[in-house]
């Protein structure tokens, strides 16, 4: 009898060992960085989005001001991974750029495409599908307020707590090979525009792409569209990059700059151990 | 003109031109961005310094309509940026010291109007080193008389933009260098001064005669709103048009440029060292034009569904889909295995036809039930099925509950040709009947500008309309009107000015305008059928249009999503009576066309229609038809038909053209509407070249094939 208890016992441990190593399977981690720190919270069910940031007192508490959403940014592990192998092509691209200069004797513009490349292979890049996000807007519109599940685990959330720092990537100004027609503005939304600077082109209007979370790692759609000029008391909320002159592209690298663009929209300062 | 009129003229101008000044207090932040820095307009029309062009563009759209006047000449024009490297410009010059014509019955002490077209090409864009560069013609098609080329370079140095060029003709009348195309052909040194009828591109005089270098200085001053110009001018006057010599005391001339409000541009200037002249325009950008819209939100996900079609209402559902998306529904099917809903009928209210599917499709999520894995819905025109989106639900109410990160509306999306659905089952159908008339009364305004018996003719009408489709493949259309106001009866093609055998076919116009007070204007039976996937055709009969009566048959292939189609038309019309009740007159004619219509992708939104055959004066040959279509739904076309008569037997203006304007009228309301209205704009009306009008042509009822008129987002 008391063998059969044992048994009977020993067979509901199992179950509901095995029932919590299933619900562990199924669970939906979320890995929130913010000032150089991680934190994973491990979620039993779907939840919407705001409701996590409500019940994890990431938002709609104190604790929102310091959260700094304007630059905060949601992805995932499979996002990250594809983000990655993107840069590790247009580094492979560029590598074959700085060999194509040297060949052909272009000094100066080898030494631009090797400072882009330095620069890329540093950058801390954190993908995401939504950037800039509005706590305050996802409980009242469902355009942003996805459902968290098991299916887009894990994910991703970078929040910031200090101000945007404003860096300057890209071709070094007094480089000849530098494009002094056009340069970009990186914008915390993940909103880039190209925009002329040059004596030349004052009168031309700039082209502004616009993030598509459907399709984040591509630079969007483009359209015309006058930038604001920061006044002389402001600074800046947007990061600049200088690319190489269009011109000193050969035809097949053509393009190289806007792939650099898509990949510096997710450029953040602190770096984290993944 | 004396000397103490011409006094008064340049003080009325000076007073103007500083009235507008002071009431305005624009400050420099009040003018949209997009505007600063960008090149102003000329005193002739179109982009440039005062009196000479530089090689500068606007941004495409931009639509500008400019009046400048001075002692001898009022100029008006209406220019619009077609492409960014095209501009084009209508112009009217009003000589005010020349009658029209010396016979006072024909135009009374109408001043002498002349009118043009000018066209503006540009050859290189401005680069770090090279200046932009532009060639254009001037008073194209006209009668010559202000006719010049020119080829123009620009370059800017921070807020100086200065202007070389070379000008030929009315541009290089001063003829301070030699012509260098002459060194290359004879025919280049000497240029055809004779002025004719007007109409012809006389292409022979392109680039010949005089030559002048021309060139000037514009500055963005430190306050945004205002420009200085200076220029150099090619000509020197001394063969000018106007009945007065004018005088040059000089070829430098000043002037400031003003900008007003982000529409209104003022531009005071002081030219040949002793007129002043003042001008204004008024502008928009038909890309930036749009309304904000009163849209009821698409509808909340729900989640009760219902467990089975025979659950769902259908008639409610079908009035829904009416009530939210715009839907007209004909009918609702369902596939056999339950998984597809297929909805045909016609979208009528949005013009973005994916904002239509996107609440449709969130209005069935709703609704149907979660075994419903497709939705289909069919755009039908009078029982002709023109296209398909196909709807993945299972995508769409990802995208509709934000069930993930990533997924969107348009994710689910298919624009395709038209499935076959015969095997399905019928869900809904709607009940036909004898069709419900639409009819109501509006008002019209027919206009003509120019003509030498009046610069503005117009007639205004009430037009009570009437439209009935008793079957679903045939419809009736008519319009009754009556005449509220018109001057029509001062036209004056008098018949012994016309010593040419080409029969009078929309000449006519005094006769049939003054003739009766209350006429039909049209009365249209047109019966559709689909014949095939990609075939469609029609018969048509009844009082056609005001002129003709008549009956006729059209074929058109229009594949889908292919952006090409080609049609022919035959007819047989007959000349109604003037009083345009149920008579006719003796002439008719077998007239017809094979047309072939293109939407090239090298120029996005663009419609080319080549129409060959016979017209309605018996002559035969070609219309060529090019639209343009805006980031706001605007949409600008011309057209010329060239034929086998000759330019003697044409009369003046040589060929028929015209240009027309298509406007959304949601660019109007708060409301969303898929209709157009239309203001057109014909030079002279003469016999040649002259088309059929008729109502529900097949190129337009088939619309949905290939979307130009109305927008549709992403497709396959």
């Amino acid at each position: 009898m008391i063998q059969r208890v044992a048994l009977l016992m020993l067979l509901l441990c199992a179950s509901v060992g095995f029932s919590s190593v299933s619900a562990a399977n199924e669970s939906i981690n979320v890995l929130v960085l913010q000032n150089g720190t991680t934190e994973a919270f491990k979620l039993k069910q779907p939840i919407r989005f705001a409701e996590f940031l409500a019940e994890q007192r990431l938002a709609y508490t104190g604790r929102q001001a310091e959260g700094n959403f304007s630059r905060a940014r949601i992805g995932n592990k499979a996002l990250q991974e594809r983000l990655e192998q993107n840069r590790k092509e247009v580094l492979d691209e560029l590598v074959r750029l700085v060999a194509f200069y040297q060949k052909a004797g272009a000094i100066n513009a080898a030494t631009a495409a090797r400072a882009l490349l330095q620069q890329l292979q540093r950058v801390n890049l954190f993908a995401g599908y939504h950037l800039s996000i509005k706590p305050d807007k996802l409980r009242v519109n469902l355009q942003n307020n996805f459902i968290m599940s098991a299916a887009e685990s894990p994910y991703q959330l970078v929040l910031f707590s200090k101000p945007m720092q404003v860096i300057r990537y890209g071709v070094d100004s007094g480089n000849p090979a530098a494009n002094s027609s056009y340069h970009w503005r990186l914008a915390a939304n993940g909103n880039v525009a190209r925009e002329p600077v040059a004596l030349f082109n004052t009168d031309e209007v700039s082209r502004c792409y616009h993030h598509n979370f459907g399709q984040p790692l591509g630079l969007g759609d483009a359209e015309r569209c006058v930038l604001s000029k920061p006044k002389a008391y402001q600074r800046p909320a947007y990061h600049t990059y200088v690319g190489i002159n269009s011109a000193l592209l050969p035809e097949n690298f053509s393009g190289l700059n806007e792939r650099i663009v898509a990949l510096l929209k997710f450029a953040i300062e602190e770096r984290y151990d993944n | 003109m004396t000397t103490k009129h011409t006094q008064l003229i340049s003080a009325i101008t000076l007073i103007g031109a500083s009235f507008l000044l002071s009431i305005s207090s624009v400050n420099a932040q009040d003018i949209d961005a997009k505007l600063i820095g960008q090149p102003t307009q000329s005193d002739i029309g179109g982009v440039g310094l005062l009196q000479m062009p530089t090689a500068r563009m606007v941004r495409e759209g931009e639509f500008t309509a400019s009046y400048y006047d001075n002692d001898e000449y009022r100029r008006m024009a209406l220019s619009l940026q077609v492409f960014p490297w095209l501009e084009t410009s209508i112009h009217y010059t009003d000589v005010r010291n020349r009658f029209f014509s010396p016979v006072d019955s024909f135009s009374g002490d109408q001043t002498y109007k002349d009118r043009g077209i000018n066209v503006k090409a540009r050859l290189l864009k401005e680069s770090q080193w090279l200046p932009e560069v532009s060639l254009g013609l001037r008073d194209l098609a006209g009668t010559g008389r202000f006719s010049g080329e020119f080829v123009a370079a620009s370059k800017r140095l921070g807020p100086l933009d200065f202007t070389l060029g070379v000008g030929f003709g009315y541009l290089g009348e001063r003829g301070n260098i030699n012509n260098p195309f002459c060194e290359a052909a004879a025919r280049f040194c000497e240029r055809d001064k004779s002025f004719e009828e007007g109409g012809d591109l006389r292409t022979d005089n392109w680039f010949s005669g005089d030559a002048a270098i021309f060139g000037g200085v514009e500055y963005q001053t430190p306050w945004t709103p205002l420009t200085l110009k200076a220029e150099f001018d090619g000509n020197d006057y001394r063969d000018d048009f106007s009945l007065e010599p004018i005088k040059q005391d000089s070829p430098w001339n000043f002037g400031a440029h003003y900008r007003v409000t982000d529409n209104l541009n003022v531009q005071v200037s002081y030219e040949r060292g002793n007129t002043w002249m003042f001008g204004f325009n008024l502008r928009t950008n038909f890309d930036d034009l749009s309304q904000v819209k009163d849209t009821p939100p698409i509808p909340a996900p729900t989640a009760a569904q219902a467990q089975s079609m025979q659950a769902v209402d259908k008639q409610q559902l079908a009035d829904d889909l009416y009530r939210i998306a715009g839907f007209g529904v004909e009918s609702i099917k369902i596939s056999p295995d339950g998984k597809t809903v297929t909805v045909i009928g016609y979208q009528s209210v949005f013009r973005n036809h994916q904002m239509a599917i996107d609440r449709a499709s969130a209005l069935l999520a709703n609704r149907l039930p979660a075994t419903v894995t497709e939705y289909r819905f069919v755009d039908q025109v009078h029982d002709m099925e023109l296209s398909q989106v196909t709807v993945n639900a299972v995508a769409f109410k990802r995208a509709h509950y934000r069930a993930d990160m990533s997924t969107r509306y348009e994710d689910a999306y298919r624009l395709v040709d038209v499935d076959s659905f015969s095997e399905y089952d019928n869900f809904f159908a709607r009940q036909h009947g004898w069709g419900e008339p639409i009819f109501g009364v509006r008002p019209f305004l027919e206009q003509a500008f120019g003509g030498p018996e009046n610069f503005y003719m117009y007639q205004l009408r009430l037009d009570g309309y009437l439209s009935w489709a008793p079957l679903s493949n045939f419809r009736i259309d008519g319009i009754v009107s009556g005449d509220v106001l018109s001057n029509y009866d001062d036209f004056n093609f008098l018949q012994e000015r016309n010593t040419t055998d080409v029969p009078r076919v929309r000449t006519y116009v005094r006769e049939y305008a003054t003739q009766s007070d209350i006429w039909l204007t049209s009365l249209q039976g047109t019966y559709v059928k689909q014949l095939n996937r990609s075939w469609y055709g029609s018969l048509y009969g009844g009082y056609l249009e005001r002129m003709f009566g008549g009956f006729g048959s059209e074929l058109l292939y229009r594949p889908h999503n292919q952006g090409w189609g080609i049609g022919v038309d035959i007819n047989y019309a007959r000349q109604r009576s003037f009083e345009s009740h149920f008579g006719f007159r003796d002439y008719d004619v077998i007239t017809g066309h094979v047309t072939g219509y293109y939407e090239p992708k090298i120029w996005n939104d663009t419609l080319i229609k080549l129409s060959v055959g016979r017209f309605l004066a018996k002559d035969n040959g070609a219309q060529f038809r090019f639209e343009k279509k805006f980031d706001s739904g605007i949409v600008v076309g011309a057209y010329a038909a060239l034929t086998n008569l000759s330019s003697e037997e044409y009369g003046e203006g040589s060929f028929t053209k015209g240009f027309y304007v298509s406007i959304p009228f949601d660019l109007f309301q708060t409301k969303h509407s898929a209709g157009r209205g239309s203001i057109g704009w014909t030079p002279i009306t003469r016999d040649g070249g002259q088309m059929l009008l008729r109502a529900n042509p097949l190129y337009g009822m088939t619309e949905q094939r290939s979307r130009f008129y109305s927008d549709w987002g992403e497709e396959e």
